[in-house]
């Protein structure tokens, strides 16, 4: 972990220093001003940055600005430490997006809470003879062999969370799916059949050099009744566990962990199908209409929209919207109101996104609370006119497009943050929507 | 010994190690010293957003040493005139002053816990 503390006051930065070596494992680079801050960050890669906003030549919030702006760095975590009490300065912070504010002086008792914080949610440090080596992602699926059905799935789930996964129940099986797959990552269990393990190894191997897959990598899964030559023929192994929790942590050095949305989908890893039975639950009950998926172009365009805020376990932020399509929007209007379709106006549509949108939320959150998982809607609707809707970008979030049966199609876009403690209801709560 | 400036005790409790101790008391001294005679300088050029500025430095560094009056001392001159208050600037002499006692008080803290090591 490298970290950046940039602050002109020489005795903040020595204590909050101490702090940092004290309690993680990292290195640090300091600076005294923004400008200094920025040549670093163009010359080092951070885990994080300590950034204080008053300061000479360049103020945090300047370099905030300009980290924001710049894709290599828009998603830098950054904990600001200041004793600027302003509110509009700590608001304008919260906006361009900082994980935490901490008033000065540096003490222990605040500011430790927010680095473990912080550094529990970051992606972990991957060794060096690991780096350019496979990983299940989106773009890169994972082949899974085992026999056993119940460890396969259980596996196959937990490895899901992060990628394609392709699930074989044999060693033959598996050496024709990594034939025709794009797999670079094969994970090899037991009771694999006629080609068993080794066997198995041996062709993967073979193919490998034949299709030009010179990246492969194969996985043992094994328990502590696998001898240590069976283990040497693999890459790395990990455990055939049946705990999940252990399954996890053996899975970070081979799967890409890219952004908040992902790390929620370990805690609600079917949010997608969720928003779509809720869908079907509001729009059953308001239209007695059905809904079915549809892919969403790259940008969708919408008459109107509305969005709501919702946090969850008090460690993301899940931003839902509603991006009605003018023939969705105006049927649901003309339905709700009982106008005419012709009468429906831009304002009625933008009230319906705010009521889809907060409908929505509202079983979202009932679903969380069937499953114990703590949620609050902390920000209310803010309606907007509509317009251009993108694909968020891989980890960042979703876009679910969903047709109405005879009334048009619509969109849900879900977009992932992680939290910050000074994002309190009663500091974000926005005025209350307008109800159709 | 007790300090009237800080608070020794809150020090000590925050950073244990009066080596420690001793370095960050050290660096407050010398940075405070260089705002004293930096702040004396723009508030008789009457420039008062550099006395702001400094005023915004003495107030974060002497928060390191739990140095209240002289945080509070600062706050009011960074804050008044942050809201255009010009009356603010004429605290800056009683806050050179504070910042002034400060330093010796650090002095004799540092001198004290090189006796005791």
């Amino acid at each position: 972990m490298h970290v950046l503390v940039c602050d002109d006051d020489n005795a903040t930065r020595f204590a909050v220093k101490r702090m940092l070596t004290q309690h993680f494992p990292c290195t640090i680079s300091e600076c005294a001003d923004g400008v200094q801050a920025l040549q670093l960050i163009g010359r080092e890669r951070f885990s994080f940055i300590l950034l204080d906003v008053e300061m000479p030549a360049m103020s945090g919030i300047e370099v905030l600005e300009l980290l924001r702006e710049s894709p290599a760095t828009k998603d830098l975590p950054v904990i600001v430490l200041s004793n600027v009490r302003d509110d509009r300065v700590v608001r304008h912070l919260l906006k361009l997006g900082v994980s935490d504010y901490v008033l000065k002086p540096a003490r222990a008792e605040k500011l430790m809470p927010k680095l473990q914080r912080l550094v529990s949610i970051l992606p972990k440090e991957k060794p060096a003879k690991e780096q350019g080596l496979p990983r299940v992602s989106a773009s890169h699926p994972g082949l899974v062999v085992d026999g056993n059905l119940d460890f396969r799935f259980l596996f196959t789930s937990e490895l899901q969370r992060y990628g394609a996964v392709l699930e074989c129940d044999s060693g033959a099986a598996a050496l024709a799916a990594f034939r025709d797959s794009e797999a670079r990552i094969v994970f090899v269990g037991r009771e694999l059949g006629v080609v068993g393990a080794e066997l198995l190894v041996r062709k993967l191997r073979e193919a490998r050099g034949k299709d030009g897959r010179d990246s492969l990598r194969i996985v043992g899964l094994v328990d502590e009744h696998t001898d240590a030559s069976f283990k040497s023929m693999f890459d790395a192994v990990v455990p055939r566990s049946f705990n999940t929790q252990e399954l996890h942590q053996a899975l970070r050095p081979f799967v890409v962990v890219p952004g908040p949305m992902t790390a929620l989908s370990i805690v609600v890893p079917d949010l997608a199908e969720l928003v779509l039975g809720a869908a079907g639950q509001v729009f059953g009950m308001m239209l007695d209409a059905d809904v079915a998926t549809i892919e969403p172009q790259s940008t969708v365009v919408a008459a109107a929209s509305a969005q709501v805020d919702l946090t969850l376990e008090d460690r993301f932020v899940i931003r839902l919207g509603v991006h009605m399509g003018v023939v969705a929007a105006t049927a649901v209007a003309a339905r709700l109101t009982g106008a005419d379709p012709s009468k429906v106006s831009d304002e009625d549509r933008a009230t319906v996104a705010g009521e889809v949108s907060n409908l929505l939320m509202a079983r979202l959150h009932a679903s969380f609370s069937e499953r114990s998982l703590k949620s609050e809607v902390s920000t209310a609707v803010q309606a907007a006119g509509g317009g251009q809707v993108k694909q968020p970008k891989d980890g960042e979030g979703l876009l679910i497009g969903l047709a109405i049966s005879g009334a048009g199609e619509f969109f849900v876009s879900l977009l992932a943050r992680n939290q910050t403690p000074a994002e309190t209801p009663a500091e974000t709560q926005a005025p209350a929507p307008t109800h159709a | 010994m007790g300090y009237v400036e800080f608070d020794a005790d809150e020090v000590m409790q925050e950073f244990g190690d009066a080596s420690v101790v001793s370095e960050l008391a050290g660096i407050v001294r010398t940075d405070l010293a260089g705002y004293a005679s930096h702040l004396e300088a723009a508030y008789s050029a009457g420039n008062l957003e550099e006395v702001r500025r400094i005023a915004h430095a003495v107030k974060g560094a002497a928060g390191n040493v739990a140095a209240r009056a002289v945080v509070t001392l600062a706050s009011a001159i960074d804050n008044g005139l942050r809201a255009g208050q010009v009356d603010a600037a004429a605290k800056t002499p009683d806050l050179i002053a504070a910042c002034g006692r400060l330093e010796r008080e650090i002095g004799e803290w540092l001198e004290a816990l090189g006796q005791r090591k």
